[in-house]
């Protein structure tokens, strides 16, 4: 195997973080690894049907198995039967209706895990099965049952600039396409679980993994009747989430059993039991036309998008307003008209997933953009370029965004590469190279209207550590270390020196959820808010105390330092300093918002992140087979923290888009999944994946940035499928426009030309 | 997680085995390396109450390289493990189609678990097309006797008749002065992942150029791997020219008739399957 990866100079140093040995040896304990005296487990039952109501539940004969300690139905909930992040609306143990096959019905605890699963198959559930809704389009029909009081649309958006109708009279050139996009899963390591654990001060503690411990703590306490402050929520580290455990999943149900029976309760779902209760990606379906004049100036891009939801909300209708936002990208058009549905259906759940809902959006706008160059029979980066934004025009919603050059750094970048300058020619007749490049543009934070707190505390604690605290969660993406750098970097002192606090809300701040690539972005203002009072009152007491004038210290490793004229030496140290002030320790703590637009537009972002890719295919022409040889990114996402994570992030992005381009989708064949488990829902192997990979970052901030780095969680999974997509077009001739990327459809193309044109002349 | 409530037999000979399996019968299946039985399981299908292993029998494990007469064969035992008939240097020597097939099985630690005899009777394994391309023999005992016949055959006609498969035979054959062998699976991504398409054979051809011999075999999915008879009858003693490929292929078509799934339509199936038998004939053109 031939391994080629090469980064650009300022992702080449590594440090070890300070997760890494511990996970690279198995030394380190996830939430589900761990066990309490008495603990039993947990199991939960999930609807027999899509769509039903439910005539009757008897747990009589589960609870008279021996070992079954509890059996819970919808009557046990003490508080709000619901959940959901924006607003509550999936029934936490259902009572007349279930909506999809991960509604839960009922739940047990048992003293193992087979008395539990045996427990389960007692419940007898009396359903009367209901017509099931398996698709968007037939739920918006007058004739559909409603799945929820106000019908089926869980949420519309729309964004209007000047007048399409007209401006597509002008065009030279109009394309017009609709992409379909499937339902992707998460995929993270670590399924769903945790144990839940009644303390003897009437508190509970929670050890499930989620992205934003205090959110969860909030619905809990609304789920269980009781107040938050009788819950803490110990949620890191997690193996794995990428938006798929920011809202509740198994916690509700450990909670209600943890209570009624007195003991510490374990749930941890199988992967059968993940795909089914499970978040997924939203699959959409997007139309667009799009039109341009002959010089390659786009003047009118219209964009309708129906989002499949499933069956409940959660985060379905910021994954809709993201998309509508982000679906004329980086570029600047005259005219656009988008309008966005995400409809309820009885399929699974869709809600956050790395990228939210750009990366559908993303893969239609670049395919509207290289179809048009070759409609206009121009290069497509030309193209790209006519129509780029400038740094200082608006957003694309027509908002104030803080500057930014990002857009043409990241073309620039990719222009570049030597992926479009090499034509290679294939020594094997039945395969065909290709090349495709595509960028884009994302938002990062929840956007404008939607309460995005953020906040931290930094503390010189009694064993004379520099205390960071942060309401943020450790998922694999590389936290710890992006904070420890930052620590590091804005204070002075070494590693050593530093503790992290994280995912506890019983001794954390609140910060906000792990999500929407804000994590590193918002440790870093957060050091910058506290970083000057924190140095200030501890040079100020090393100065009481040494006498020495606060204008010669500085902070260090180990401890305080004095300036001398040639050298430094060592003052006190950081241990001593706590010493000194345990009757009145250093503690400084901020609040803020993330910086947002000023203009009212619900979900408008103002700072964003940017990417291109450009992709090398082989499609074996036979098989339909596409391999991806290369990959290319260039991202510009402000100042890189943590060479090793920023590096982890774009790798690992692009692999799981090229997943979503290539092989997966977790089908549903009314109402059910068909791809049940790992050896259906196909995720690469490393035999999948190019082997050869290079990746740019582009640091430089537009002058007068003061919003410093962005967070790089989700721009590498961007711009990778419709490059692969493009790719496959220049190698066969074929416009791809539905993913995962159908091999027969490559195998139709091809052989409809060129085999049986080969077959018949040769 | 599921309790396993099933009994485990550990026999150490064929007719032991053989009996625990009169005595049990529909209560019971015969495990090889149960690989295919965890998969089932995993997907919530119930084992049978009484599960007969057949790792302790021994003379099941054994491969013999053998002259009988004119005839040159491998016996490979079926208990034997995929990866070590995949390693075998008499294998990789003689028939590295079958090490190339094996090779495209699952995962390393599968191949280490699964056996060869597994592969064959669960009847759609990947060892499969390879070995009717290879022209293998399988060895049964019917409860009386061991009994040898063409895997061809047997695939074809076992339906009920009760056998306990005790190994898997490779004729060695000197023929035809060129001789070319190609085994393709398409699975849905590169590795650890079932077939949707299978395609193997092994072509022979005599210094004319002219075609003396030739298996082609298909399989994958939910399709019973197959000889591709008509295809063969249209290729013996004939050369490689541009019309007879065009008759390859539609001669392929008509008589593979793959089943569809949710991922793979049977026209996808077929398509690939022509498609590759072409591309490898293509290479023989004179």
């Amino acid at each position: 195997m031939n391994m080629n990866f090469s980064y650009s100079s300022n992702l080449q140093s590594s440090f070890i973080r300070p997760d890494g040995v511990d996970k690279v040896t198995g030394n380190l304990k996830f939430l589900t690894d761990l066990s309490f005296p008495n603990m039993l487990y947990g199991k939960i039952l999930r609807s027999a049907y899509p769509h039903a109501k439910i005539i009757s539940i008897s747990t009589k004969k589960a609870e008279e198995l021996p070992g079954v300690k509890a059996v819970i139905t919808s009557k046990d909930v003490p508080g709000l039967n619901r959940f959901g992040l924006i607003f509550p609306d999936q029934p936490v143990l259902c009572d007349e209706r279930v909506r999809y096959v991960g509604d839960a019905v009922a739940a047990v605890a048992a003293e193992t895990e087979e008395i539990a699963e045996k427990a389960l198959q007692l419940i007898e559930v009396e359903y009367e099965p209901l017509p099931v809704i398996d698709d968007p389009e037939k739920a918006l029909l007058p004739s559909a049952p409603r799945l929820h009081p106000d019908g089926n649309i869980l949420h519309q958006a729309s964004y209007q600039k000047g007048d399409v109708e007209e401006a597509f009279r002008t065009c030279d050139c109009i394309v017009e396409e609709t992409y379909e996009l499937p339902r992707q899963m998460h995929a993270y390591m670590e399924t769903e679980g945790g144990v839940i654990v009644p303390e003897k001060d009437g508190r509970i503690t929670v050890y499930v993994g989620t992205q934003h411990g205090y959110k969860d703590r909030f619905q809990l306490a609304r789920i269980l009747a009781i107040p938050e402050s009788k819950i803490r929520v110990v949620s890191s580290p997690m193996g794995g989430s990428f938006g798929g455990k920011d809202e509740l999943n198994i916690q509700p149900y450990g909670a209600l059993l943890a209570i009624k029976t007195g003991c510490p309760v374990k749930i941890h779902q199988s992967r059968r039991e993940s795909v089914r209760s499970g978040l997924k990606r939203h699959p959409m379906k997007i139309t667009m036309k799009t039109g341009a004049n002959r010089s390659g100036k786009i003047v009118a891009h219209q964009v309708r998008i129906i989002a499949d939801t499933g069956a409940y909300a959660t985060l379905g209708p910021a994954v809709l307003d993201f998309a509508v936002e982000h679906a004329t990208g980086p570029y600047i058009i005259p005219n656009v008209y988008v309008e966005g549905l995400s409809v309820y259906t009885n399929n699974g759940v869709a809600g956050e997933f790395r990228g939210f809902g750009g990366n559908q959006v993303t893969f239609a706008l670049e395919g509207q953009m290289d179809r048009l160059a070759v409609e206009l029979g121009m290069c497509p980066m030309e193209l790209r370029k006519r129509n780029l934004r400038k740094a200082d025009d608006l957003g694309p919603v027509g908002q104030e965004i803080a500057p930014t050059d990002g857009a043409a750094q990241v073309l620039k970048a990719i222009s570049q590469s030597p992926l479009l300058s090499e034509r290679e020619q294939s020594t094997n007749p039945w395969t065909k190279t290709g090349v495709g490049v595509a960028i884009a543009m994302h938002g990062g934070g929840l956007g404008f209207g939607r309460l995005d707190p953020a906040g931290g505390r930094l503390s010189l604690n009694k064993d004379g550590k520099i205390e960071i605290a942060f309401g943020f969660e450790e998922f694999g993406q590389g936290l710890l270390s992006v904070i420890e750098r930052l620590v590091i970097k804005e204070i002075g002192c070494s590693a050593n020196d530093v503790k992290i606090t994280i995912g506890d809300t019983d001794h954390v701040p609140r910060s906000g959820s792990s999500t929407a690539s804000r994590g590193t972005s918002m440790v870093w203002h957060a050091l910058q808010r506290m970083k000057i009072p924190f140095t200030q009152r501890l040079l100020e007491k090393a100065s009481q105390y040494t006498g020495v004038p606060v204008d010669r210290l500085y902070l260090g490793p180990i401890g305080i330092w004095c300036r001398h004229k040639s050298d430094s030496e060592l003052l006190i140290t950081y241990k001593q300093m706590a010493d000194e002030t345990k009757d009145d320790p250093i503690q400084i703590e901020t609040e803020f918002h993330f910086p947002t637009t000023p203009h009212s537009i619900p979900g408008g972002h103002y700072l964003y992140s940017f990417a291109a890719c450009a992709a090398k295919v082989e499609v074996d022409v036979l098989t339909g087979i596409v391999r991806v040889k290369h990959l290319e990114q260039a991202v510009a996402a402000g100042p890189v923290i943590y060479p090793t994570g920023y590096l982890g992030q774009i790798e690992g992005g692009s692999v799981m888009a090229l997943g979503y381009t290539l092989l997966e989708e977790a089908v549903m064949e009314k109402g059910k999944y068909v791809t049940e488990n790992f050896d259906s829902y196909l995720i690469p192997t490393i035999n999948d994946i190019p082997l050869s990979m290079d990746i740019t970052a582009i640091e430089e901030l537009w002058e007068g940035d003061s919003y410093g780095p962005r967070g790089v969680g989700e721009i590498g999974t961007v711009a990778v499928a419709p490059a692969i997509a493009k790719a496959v077009y220049d190698a066969i001739g074929l416009w791809v426009t539905k993913l995962p990327l159908s091999r027969e459809e490559i195998v139709k193309a091809v052989n409809r030309r060129e085999l049986r044109k080969w077959l018949t002349t040769k | 997680m599921r309790v396993l409530a099933a009994k485990v037999w550990t026999p150490t000979d064929i007719e032991e085995a053989w009996s625990l399996r009169k005595k049990f019968h529909l209560e019971s299946c015969f495990v090889a390396g149960g690989t295919l039985l965890q998969t089932q399981w995993e997907k919530g299908v119930s084992y049978p109450p009484q599960l007969i292993s057949l790792e302790k029998v021994e003379e099941l494990e054994r491969m013999n390289y053998k002259t009988e007469g004119a005839k040159r064969f491998l016996q490979i035992g079926s208990m034997t493990k995929l990866a070590t008939c995949r390693n075998h240097p008499v294998i990789k020597e003689k028939w590295s189609l079958l090490s190339t097939a094996i090779q495209q099985i699952a995962a390393p630690a599968i191949r280490n678990l699964g056996t060869i005899g597994g592969n064959v009777v669960y009847g759609f394994g990947d060892a499969i097309p390879a070995l009717l391309a290879l022209d293998a023999e399988v060895s049964y005992f019917d409860g009386k006797t061991i009994k040898i016949e063409k895997l061809d055959h047997w695939l074809n006609t076992r339906q009920n008749n009760e056998v306990l498969l005790t190994g898997v035979i490779l004729p060695e054959y000197r023929h035809s002065s060129f001789v070319t062998q190609f085994y393709k699976k398409v699975g849905r991504r590169e590795a650890f992942s079932g077939s949707v398409v299978t395609v193997s054979g092994v072509i022979g051809q005599n210094d004319a150029g002219i075609i003396d011999f030739v298996r082609l075999a298909v399989g994958g999915g939910d399709n019973r791997p197959q000889r591709l008879k008509e295809t063969e009858q249209l290729l013996i003693g004939q050369m490689i020219k541009p019309l007879l490929l065009k008759n390859v292929y539609d001669t392929i078509l008509n008589e593979f008739h793959p089943i569809s799934d949710v991922f793979y339509s049977g026209d996808y199936r077929r398509w690939t399957a022509a498609n590759i038998v072409i591309s490898e004939l293509s290479r023989l053109e004179g």
